[in-house]
């Protein structure tokens, strides 16, 4: 799975490739720290917290008793996935950890307010004589994104972006062609999936080309990323001043305006607003979604507003998500931009279309040759699901309300117990089911047709002395969870990269004649 | 191979669980007086107040959207501190601030309004020594802190039109000040457009009163409204014993029950083995001591019962048998021979049916 998702290679991924000196450096900004600490998953900000007012290393047998069992394999990689950022370190040859001082002084002084005078960007104090409110900047935003987004699908009367964005979208692999003329670029099969993401996942693909090109531009990486960073932490509808950036930052905010983070009235302003855009990168999910629902917003209105003036009409389209899809595959949009319908035309077979709606059907044919672009069934679930109208919202709400409704009066004597000690297989059954699981399973079943062969890579262990060695080591594969295949009678089994080290050094120190 | 072949699914799955939904923190600080001196030697509760402020804060560094709120249980009353009902910006702004200004904004409004209004609310208490009762006023802080999660939870949820737009009247109508009663509401409001179920809740308890005068009932209507909207209720307990009802709240919740022994370390006890977010709960062995003391109290005299009498038509409890031989809940007739029954000495068994029993054995050849 993780092969074929090529916008997983978030800016975690990114960081965690970063020469130490760099990542030290990084974590002497609180801000950085803050949003560092935000983008990890939660299990890490556990661990972290719960080491931050700790002085003393911790033990790591000390660490396990903190998890379930069947947690294990998660604590073990995220743990690997900490270290690779350096925010935890090894001491007494690896049986404590502790946390890297440098993030572990900043992130406190994070949190007791301690920390300089600039941390956090400095807000303008005197008002600006244009002014300028959180509709504006949001109406700015995505103006700019749109621009980039039609321009990606091709749609007419939309002028090009500017060349910096061009480059980038080249360089990421969006978009081919020769030169650099915006008329020779054409969207690639990554540029496709690219249009499904969320607007946030799509800045931050962007943003992470841009910091691939900081080497070649001779610009300090440190700090891009800080400003970057910063930029998370600021407020919308505040303006920020210009003069406590650096050069590198100053000359980054010219590019940044042109995807529309941040919007400054002209080059020579003092003065500098974050948009929404900006404000919510280090956010998490729902606060992601609510960015890019926010946007689908603005973008909508803002399409239908062009088309109003290019005199092609056309009905105000509803709020956000605007997709309905019936368990017989069929799918209704209620959308009039060209955007939309582009991207819908990738997985879905479009029949007719009105003044302010499509129709069409997803079909084995029109899933599978998504699929064979290099979409994933995830990415066609995840779509849907954040574009579904809200009356399908409001139904699945009904339907989940309904079941756990039925579920109390059932076990009435359960009721009294604790409310997570219910079995997994109860929470799953409680999922919010916005799209009907026949289609989702369809979708998926439609990939798994694809996947046939699925590779991995790894290691076969095999030439065991004894059953006994086979069956240790095999346990201790299974139990960390990098085990993918093995054969009892033949003494073999096969372990994923990723796994081969610790399952070597177990087996160095369970077995001694090696 | 299934195992290989299912990957699609089981990996969408393990997704779905990892998935870092923002979550509400609800603090009630218990600050009866009298508790709090007992405790003068060891902690004060400006250095509680200094812990729960970095452990808000660093509830909120967790995500963009999450939210704290807080709440003072004090003889007077219970009382959001945050978000303030009433907030007087005007004059906030003219008061020297309490917080260094370069703490970062989101932190700085929460931790601002915190301290300014537990002064306040410490001073009225200072002021008027006799007018209050000395009974915990916790179980209302606690309901409180219910309404407000379920009134957040509901918020977000897809009843949204009429809500949604109320917020946003209130956002906008004050926007230059958004630190106003709607939280962090720029954010808040957006967020909830789209996420259904999502946010998750807990509400941690810190108090230090040894007296265990909990009123029994709200209590426990807290705790099934708590376990209703699937909210865990932590407590920390200072001083020197056990609260049961406050053990019991968070054992029937799933929330994590600390007595604190050594309160000056507490910033270490609330940032580890308190931080455990409700949506990580399902991977971790929660801290929380297994030796609950399930006691209930009785309706009639207000005490806990270890060893009592149940109504048999509405299961009040009762540690002594009532004097008219009626339920004092629902007022229906005992049966007079069962309560005859009950109200007899008890009987000392005779020594002659022993010796019988005893005898009986050794005729065997």
């Amino acid at each position: 799975m993780s092969s074929t998702n090529l916008f997983k290679t978030t800016v975690i991924q990114h960081l965690e490739e970063l020469p130490q000196t760099i990542q030290t450096k990084l974590y002497e900004a609180p801000a950085t720290c803050l949003s560092i600490f935000r983008l990890l998953p939660a299990v890490a900000k556990f661990f972290i917290t719960s080491m931050v007012f700790y002085e003393r290393p911790v033990s790591l047998s000390q660490l396990d008793k903190w998890c379930k069992p069947h947690a294990r394999n998660r604590q073990i990689e995220l743990l690997q996935r900490l270290k690779a950022l350096h925010l935890i370190l090894d001491v007494n040859n690896g049986s404590h950890i502790t946390l890297n001082p440098t993030f572990r002084k900043n992130f406190r002084d994070c949190l007791t307010g301690v920390q300089s005078v600039n941390a956090f960007g400095n807000i303008c104090t005197t008002p600006d004589k244009h002014h300028v409110d959180v509709s504006f900047l949001d109406k700015f935003a995505s103006q700019k994104w749109e621009t980039i987004l039609h321009f990606m699908v091709g749609t007419e009367l939309v002028a090009a972006p500017s060349s910096s964005v061009l480059s980038l979208l080249k360089l990421g692999g969006l978009m081919e062609g020769p030169g650099n003329s915006p008329k020779n670029l054409a969207i690639t099969n990554k540029g496709f999936q690219f249009l499904l993401q969320d607007s946030n996942t799509q800045i931050w693909t962007l943003l992470l080309q841009y910091l691939n090109l900081t080497k070649d531009l001779n610009m300090d990486p440190v700090d891009v990323l800080n400003f970057i960073f910063i930029l998370g932490s600021l407020e919308l509808g505040k303006s920020y001043t210009v003069s406590h950036l650096s050069a590198t930052q100053v000359s980054l905010l010219a590019d940044l305006k042109d995807y529309g983070l941040v919007y400054q009235r002209t080059d020579s302003s003092s003065r500098f607003y974050p948009t929404r855009l900006a404000t919510t990168l280090t956010s998490e999910s729902s606060a992601l979604k609510s960015a890019s629902t926010s946007m689908d917003q603005v973008i909508e209105s803002a399409s239908t507003d062009n088309d109003l003036s290019s005199g092609q009409g056309g009905v105000a389209s509803s709020t956000h998500g605007s997709i309905i899809i019936e368990t017989n595959f069929k799918v209704y949009a209620y959308t009039n931009s060209p955007l939309e319908i582009a991207v819908l035309n990738l997985f879905v077979h479009l029949k007719t279309r009105f003044a302010n709606m499509v129709c069409g059907q997803l079909t084995r044919e029109s899933v599978r040759s998504a699929l064979q672009n290099g979409i994933t069934a995830e990415q066609l679930i995840k779509f849907l699901e954040t574009h579904a109208h809200p009356q399908m919202r409001v139904l699945a709400k009904e339907k989940l309300d309904k079941k756990i409704e039925f579920d109390t009066n059932n076990n009435i004597n359960t009721a009294g117990g604790a409310p997570g000690t219910k079995s997994d297989s109860n929470i799953t059954q409680h999922k919010l089911e916005i799209l009907p699981p026949t289609v989702v399973d369809q979708i998926k079943l439609w990939q798994l047709e694809l996947d046939r062969i699925q590779t991995f890579e790894g290691y076969l262990f095999k030439d065991f002395v004894s059953q006994q060695e086979f069956e240790v080591l095999n346990k201790y594969a299974m139990d960390i969870g990098v085990l993918l295949w093995s054969d009892k009678i033949k003494k073999r089994f096969f372990v994923t990269k990723k796994g081969i080290d610790q399952v070597a050094d177990y087996a160095n120190r369970k077995i001694p004649s090696r | 191979m299934d195992a290989i072949s299912d990957n699609v699914f089981n990996d969408l799955d393990t997704v779905e669980t990892v998935s870092d939904d923002p979550s509400l923190l609800t603090v009630i600080l218990d600050i009866s007086p009298g508790s709090w001196f007992q405790l003068r030697d060891q902690i004060s509760i400006v250095e509680v107040t200094k812990s729960l402020l970095v452990f808000l804060n660093a509830h909120l560094s967790l995500n963009n959207s999450n939210q704290v709120a807080f709440i003072v249980s004090s003889p007077v009353g219970s009382k959001f501190l945050y978000p303030s009902p009433v907030h007087g910006t005007e004059e906030q702004r003219n008061k020297p601030t309490l917080i260094t200004m370069n703490m970062y904004r989101q932190f700085r409004v929460v931790d601002e309004a915190v301290l300014q209004d537990l002064n306040t609310e410490l001073e009225q208490i200072r002021n008027n020594k006799k007018s209050y009762s000395a009974v915990s006023t916790l179980a209302g802080a606690l309901s409180m802190a219910l309404t407000y999660t379920h009134r957040m939870l509901t918020l977000d949820q897809s009843i949204r039109t009429t809500t949604q737009s109320a917020i946003n009247n209130t956002t906008n109508s004050q926007h230059h000040h958004n630190s106003g009663g709607t939280g962090n509401s720029n954010g808040s409001g957006h967020s909830s457009q789209l996420s259904s179920t999502n946010v998750k809740s807990r509400i941690l308890v810190v108090s230090a009163d040894d007296t265990d005068d909990l009123k029994y009932i709200p209590i426990m209507n807290s705790i099934f409204a708590a376990q209703k909207i699937k909210t865990s209720i932590d407590v920390a307990k200072l001083g020197a014993k056990n609260s049961s009802y406050l053990q019991q709240a968070s054992d029937a919740t799933n929330g994590v029950y600390l007595k604190i022994e050594d309160p000056k370390g507490l910033i270490q006890v609330l940032s580890s083995a308190f931080f455990i977010e409700p949506s990580v709960r399902p991977l971790f062995i929660l801290p929380t001591n297994s030796n609950v003391n399930y006691r209930a109290s009785c309706f009639v005299t207000g005490k806990s019962v270890d060893l009592g009498y149940v109504c048999s038509i509405c299961l009040c409890i009762m540690s002594l048998i009532p004097t008219d031989g009626k339920c004092p809940t629902c007022d229906s007739n005992f049966d007079a021979r069962i309560i005859a029954q009950l109200k007899r000495a008890p009987a000392v068994v005779p020594k002659k049916r022993r010796k019988v029993v005893s005898t009986a054995p050794p005729i065997t050849p």
